[in-house]
């Protein structure tokens, strides 16, 4: 490919959602766009989903016995059709869940309320059971991917991975690595601050200082209405924000714009506030330590998400606005603690799993702060970029500027924008993936992330789906113990089980190439990498589902974030449709994962590429990774074909 | 896991972790639900109905959500499905304290219900703003039967008090943080002095 062809590539990717949310499907769906130019009447046009429980637009429907049916999918459709006294006779919910059908009727049966939604149940301990736990009652199943798409996914992913094996490197043998801050030649750049309104933005401190002020008050706002808002988690605004909208958002940014979460990040803008008010009479408060030697790695962040990942989904935190707050103010005091005690923003670079994970997804991104001439750092006396001067603070993660080739640590604070005194500070556009395509200083705690990352996001999409309540209730039966301790065998077991495939594999690799220059270490690490275009298409593919199924009823709960019956933007009433179509979905999650596998293979090329290989060692010990591509991709196909528990009708 | 919202929460999990599953030979009827009638004119009733081996079991909390220190009348009825006559036996009431951390400690009871017109009586002081599982007890078909219900005395979900703990917390470090930093640089004075 035309190295300026694939600047292009993040521009068609984000023409190509902007195209899912806006353009209408089908002849008679009804898109987000129409609904808010016709003013959005509330529950014109959403309705329910007698098959599935999901709320839906008006694309696929039905007209059957004088009535009007509406449906998520055609499977919806066909199964209506096949039996509709089955979804239209009222049933217990209990036994529904369950897998059976108990008709009631209003005389006989036990009525119970949730949200405004009246349900009726066949006996006292099923309504004792709903009561215990409603939400979980309304949750609705979601179809993943049809067969026939996840076998031509499957058929895709193999005949896309030995075309691309085939395609050896070009060259033999290892390849100099370019020097610090040199473009690599297949790598095209465009420096945005040649564009005179962008320079000017990027560097205008106010503004960055009035936008993170923004994000504060955003934070501490969605923090309040956890406090002290409704409980109910489909009345309260925070779950919403935080688990469909901020997590799958965050990944969209670091696809388009790199870091630019940290930039406006409203933890560390609140903390260094507090540290700015609390420093009477001028002098700094903070003790300056440097961060203990023995955690200068990214282990802490790394730990930091499989507790985060742990409570969030054994807990059911997303659907608790007050745990969600919880989680928010955590955050927050941990990069407070950290600004107070250590130097620059050690929590940043070190233990923020946000931070972190967007780190290493940012390899990938198409933005990167760099030095425009190393010749004029070269004659640079006063390192301003690290050391920091009047007109911006020093680097807080500690990179210098000249030599910083690559994005895991910068927090793209554009600081050295300001401070650096040759104006030599470029924000360059540059390919998805440039990072991976020369791994400079590969390490192992990176590379356990990234694994931890991949396994964790797929546990994320599985622990949506009935086989995991399944094995959950199977590990808790089998061992005599409680729900939250079979969560966490279950979790442990799913989250070590790819990394102990992977070293498995990694192990074959070393064995294939017969090569006794490169370490089983170093294929670990390297080859780690590689992995990370799948865990973020993953991740991806995974919360679009939430986000373009769930997200629009962020403007309904706008006007009414802490559940307490206002209506500040008039609506407080809107019941919008999904963001788009189901089977528009499954076309863009399949795309995603495809578009991780591929990139995957390209960066497993690279980074073998870089070994002291000749070509047959090389393809030999491709192999094991190919393997392993394949299997996760494939994996990642089959999490996406499964029904989904979605969290809509209970947020 | 709605009640993330107190502090040992980390303990709890931890708990939570290492406690075994409930494998008791007898009849728990689990963790059941309740009812405020919120049409009643006057305090909130507490009314809870279920389905225990051939009885049916109905309990009636007056006021049904007490204030801290006030006595609350829990009313019984234990009757045989078929038949409708009145349990025969013996009922015990005992009322713990639901905290997050530990094992719940007992606050009344056991305690035998006072009978009177086929109606099982008791009489509990739910002593501070707390959340309680009140736990009905009795024999039947040679078996134990325990009918947990949760009860609430005032408003222990609010989040002022953890917040103020957060916070006060966040301002004791800023100001040993402050008190250090001070003494750093008077050290650093008398230094450059020397």
């Amino acid at each position: 490919m035309r190295p300026r062809i694939r600047l292009l590539i993040p521009a068609v990717f984000a023409l190509l959602i902007m195209a899912v949310i806006f353009a209408p499907v089908g002849d008679s769906s009804v898109t987000i766009r129409q609904e808010l130019e016709a003013g959005a009447p509330a529950g014109g046009s959403v309705h329910d989903d007698l098959v599935c429980g999901m709320r839906v637009g008006e694309g696929i429907r039905l007209e059957s016995g004088g009535g009007l049916f509406y449906f998520c999918a055609e499977r919806c459709r066909e199964l209506f059709v096949a039996d509709p006294e089955r979804y239209l006779v009222r049933a217990c919910v209990v036994c529904k869940s369950e897998g059976k059908r108990t008709p009631v009727s209003e005389r006989d049966g036990f009525a119970a309320s949730w949200q405004e939604e009246s349900v009726l149940l066949c006996s006292a301990p099923h309504r004792a059971a709903f009561l215990e736990d409603p939400a979980g009652f309304f949750l609705h199943s979601m179809w993943g991917i049809p067969s026939w798409l996840y076998y031509t996914c499957i058929a895709l992913v193999m005949l896309l991975s030995f075309g691309i094996i085939e395609r050896r490197p070009k060259r033999r043998g290892a390849r100099a690595l370019p020097m610090a801050g040199e473009s690599p030649a297949s790598s095209p750049r465009f420096d945005l601050m040649n564009i005179g309104i962008l320079s000017w933005l990027f560097s205008h401190r106010g503004l960055r200082r009035s936008v993170r002020a923004f994000m504060a008050l955003a934070f501490v706002g969605v923090i309040a209405a956890g406090l002290f808002g409704n409980q109910l988690p489909g009345k309260n605004v925070a779950p919403l924000l935080t688990w469909t909208i901020w997590w799958c958002g965050l990944v969209l940014i670091i696809l388009f714009a790199g870091k630019a979460w940290c930039t406006i990040c409203p933890w560390d803008a609140l903390a260094g506030f507090a540290e700015r008010v609390l420093s009477f009479g001028g002098r700094p408060l903070r003790l300056g330590l440097r961060w203990p030697k023995l955690m200068r790695n990214i282990w802490p962040a790394t730990l930091l998400f499989i507790a985060l990942t742990w409570f969030e989904l054994g807990f059911e935190i997303t659907l608790s606005p007050r745990a969600t707050a919880y989680m928010g103010l955590a955050m927050f005091g941990l990069a407070f603690v950290s600004l107070l005690i250590f130097d620059r923003k050690a929590f940043c670079r070190y233990g923020c799993l946000v931070g972190r994970i967007s780190g290493l997804y940012a390899l990938f991104s198409p933005v990167e702060i760099r030095a425009r001439d190393q010749d004029a750092c070269a004659s640079c006396e006063t390192k301003s970029c690290y050391r920091g001067n009047d007109e911006g603070m020093a680097c807080p993660t500690h990179q210098f500027l000249p030599t910083m080739e690559q994005n895991t640590y910068c927090i793209s604070c554009l600081e050295c924008v300001n401070s650096c005194e040759k104006d030599n500070v470029s924000i360059n556009l540059r390919p998805w993936g440039a990072d991976l395509e020369r791994l400079h200083k590969p390490r192992s705690d990176e590379a356990y992330l990234a694994l931890t990352m991949l396994s964790l996001s797929g546990f994320h999409g599985l622990t949506m789906t009935k086989i995991w309540q399944q094995t959950t209730s199977w590990i808790g039966e089998a061992l005599a113990i409680g729900h939250s301790a079979a969560f966490t065998l279950g979790m442990v077991a799913i989250t070590l089980a790819p990394i102990a495939l992977y070293a498995g594999l990694v192990w074959l690799a070393k064995v294939l190439a017969r090569s006794g220059s490169v370490s089983f270490r170093d294929y670990f690490i390297r080859y780690a990498y590689a992995l990370l275009p799948i865990a973020l298409f993953y991740h991806l593919a995974h919360n679009s589902e939430h986000l373009l199924m769930e997200g629009q009823n962020v403007v309904a709960l706008a006007s009414d974030p802490f559940g307490w019956n206002w209506d500040l933007f008039g609506t407080a009433s809107w019941e919008l449709p999904p963001l788009t179509s189901l089977p528009t979905l499954w076309l863009v999650q399949v795309i995603l994962i495809l578009v991780g596998h591929v990139y995957s293979l390209w960066v497993a090329r690279q980074v073998v590429s870089s070994m002291s290989l000749d070509r047959w060692s090389s393809i030999r010990s491709q192999l094991p990774m190919l393997a392993a591509m394949i299997l996760f991709s494939i994996l990642s196909l089959w999490l996406i074909k499964q029904p989904m528990e979605m969290r809509s009708s209970a947020m | 896991m709605r009640s993330l919202a107190r502090p040992g929460l980390i303990a709890f999990l931890a708990a939570l972790i290492l406690a075994p599953g409930s494998a008791e030979a007898h009849h728990i009827m689990g963790v059941p639900h309740y009812a405020y009638s919120e049409e009643y004119p006057q305090t909130p009733v507490l009314t809870y109905k279920v389905l225990a081996g051939r009885y049916d079991l109905r309990m009636m909390g007056y006021p049904g959500k007490p204030k801290p220190g006030e006595t609350c009348t829990l009313s019984v009825v234990i009757q045989e499905r078929e038949s409708r006559e009145t349990f025969p036996g013996k009922v015990y009431l005992t009322v713990r304290e639901d905290v997050l951390v530990g094992e719940d400690p007992i606050i009344y009871g056991p305690m035998e219900a006072l009978w009177e017109d086929g109606v099982f009586k008791f009489s509990p002081n739910l002593p501070k703003e707390a959340n309680y599982i009140v736990r009905v007890h009795y024999q039947a078909d040679g078996a134990p039967w325990d009918i947990d219900l949760p009860m609430t005395a005032g408003d222990p979900g609010s989040p002022l008090a953890t917040l103020g703990i957060y916070l006060g917390a966040l301002l004791a470090l800023v100001i040993i943080v402050r008190a250090i930093r001070i003494k750093l640089d008077r050290r650093a004075a008398a230094e450059a002095k020397e």
